[in-house]
C-alpha cells in the first residue's frame, strides 16, 4: 500500500550526505520517518512549514526552510498534503 | 567642588583594619590643601582690650576650621581612580569567586536554545541553500507526492464481517 513511498524514502537516503527524511501528513502526524527523523518531530516540522509560508504568502510556491546545527541542518518544505524534511550532515 | 565629607565616628577602625570598614581615598590631611590657620597672636598685636575673649574665640573659629579642613577629602587631588588591566582581571577573578560561593546559580547562563554565537559574519554572510539542496528539495518533493497519491487501500479481507453469526458460534461452544 506505501510500500512506493517507502521506496522513494529509501531513495532519498541514499543521496549524498542525506541521514534523515520524514514525510508528514496535513495534519502534522508522521506517514514515514527514516534515519535520525523522529516521529516526534512531525508536527514541529509542519508547523515551521506553514509558519514559513505566511512570510510571503503572496508567493504561491512554498518556501524551503532551512534549520541549521553544528552538525548538519534540515530542509523543510511543505505542500497541499504533506511536509517533507531531509536532514543532511556537513 | 568635588569633596566628601567624611564623619570620624570609626576613627578607631582605621589603619589597621583593611576590610569593608576601611577608608575607599587617602589620608585626608595629606591630599587636602594645607589650611593656613590665622595666627591670632600676629594680629592682635596692640589690641591690648579685650583681647582675651577675642583671641578665645578666633582660637575656636581655628579650631573648628582645622577640625573641618581635616574632616574633608578632597576628591579631586587624589589622583584618578582609573585600573590597570592585570588589577581589573584580578578584582574580576575575586569577585566571581566570591559570587560563585555566595549562590553558585547565579552566574550559570540560562538554559536558552538560542545560543549566542561568536563570530556571527561567518553565518551571516553564508550562502543561502545551495542550488544542489534545491534540486533535491524539488526532486524529492514530486517523488513523494507521486508516491503519496498512488497510495490506495488494499483490502484482503471481508469488509463486512458476520458478527452475529461469531458470537452466537462463541456463545455455543462455552455452552
Amino acid at each position: 500500500m506505501e510500500a512506493q513511498l517507502e521506496d522513494q524514502l529509501n531513495a532519498i537516503m541514499a543521496r549524498p550526505g542525506v541521514v534523515g527524511v520524514t514525510c508528514v501528513d496535513k495534519r502534522g502526524l508522521c506517514l514515514s520517518a527514516k534515519g535520525i527523523a523522529s516521529p516526534n518531530m512531525s508536527g514541529v516540522l509542519s508547523s515551521i512549514a506553514d509558519q514559513a509560508r505566511k512570510v510571503d504568502p503572496a508567493n504561491s510556491s512554498s518556501p524551503i526552510v532551512r534549520l541549521e546545527s553544528d552538525q548538519g541542518y534540515c530542509l523543510v518544505q511543505k505542500r497541499s498534503d504533506f511536509t517533507l524534511g531531509i536532514f543532511k550532515k556537513y | 567642588m568635588g569633596c566628601c565629607f567624611s564623619c570620624n565616628d570609626d576613627d578607631d577602625s582605621q589603619g589597621v583594619d583593611s576590610s569593608e570598614r576601611a577608608r575607599l581615598l587617602q589620608d585626608p590631611v595629606s591630599n587636602t590643601p594645607v589650611v593656613r590657620v590665622p595666627q591670632s597672636d600676629s594680629r592682635v598685636v596692640g589690641n591690648s582690650s579685650g583681647s582675651h575673649p577675642q583671641r578665645g574665640q578666633e582660637d575656636e573659629l581655628a579650631k573648628i576650621l582645622q577640625e573641618t579642613a581635616s574632616a574633608m577629602i578632597d576628591v579631586s587631588g587624589s589622583g584618578s581612580h582609573s585600573l590597570d588591566q592585570r588589577e581589573f582581571q584580578e578584582r574580576t577573578r575575586h569577585y566571581l569567586a566570591k559570587v560563585q560561593t555566595l549562590s553558585p546559580t547565579l552566574l550559570r547562563p540560562p538554559n536558552l536554545l538560542l545560543g549566542d554565537t561568536p563570530n556571527p559574519e561567518k553565518h551571516l554572510g553564508a550562502p543561502l541553500i545551495s542550488q544542489e539542496d534545491i534540486d533535491l528539495m524539488e526532486w524529492a518533493m514530486n517523488e513523494v507526492e507521486a508516491a503519496l497519491y498512488s497510495i490506495r487501500v488494499v483490502h484482503s479481507e471481508d469488509l463486512v464481517v458476520p458478527f452475529g453469526g461469531q458470537q452466537q458460534a462463541a456463545m455455543s461452544v462455552s455452552d
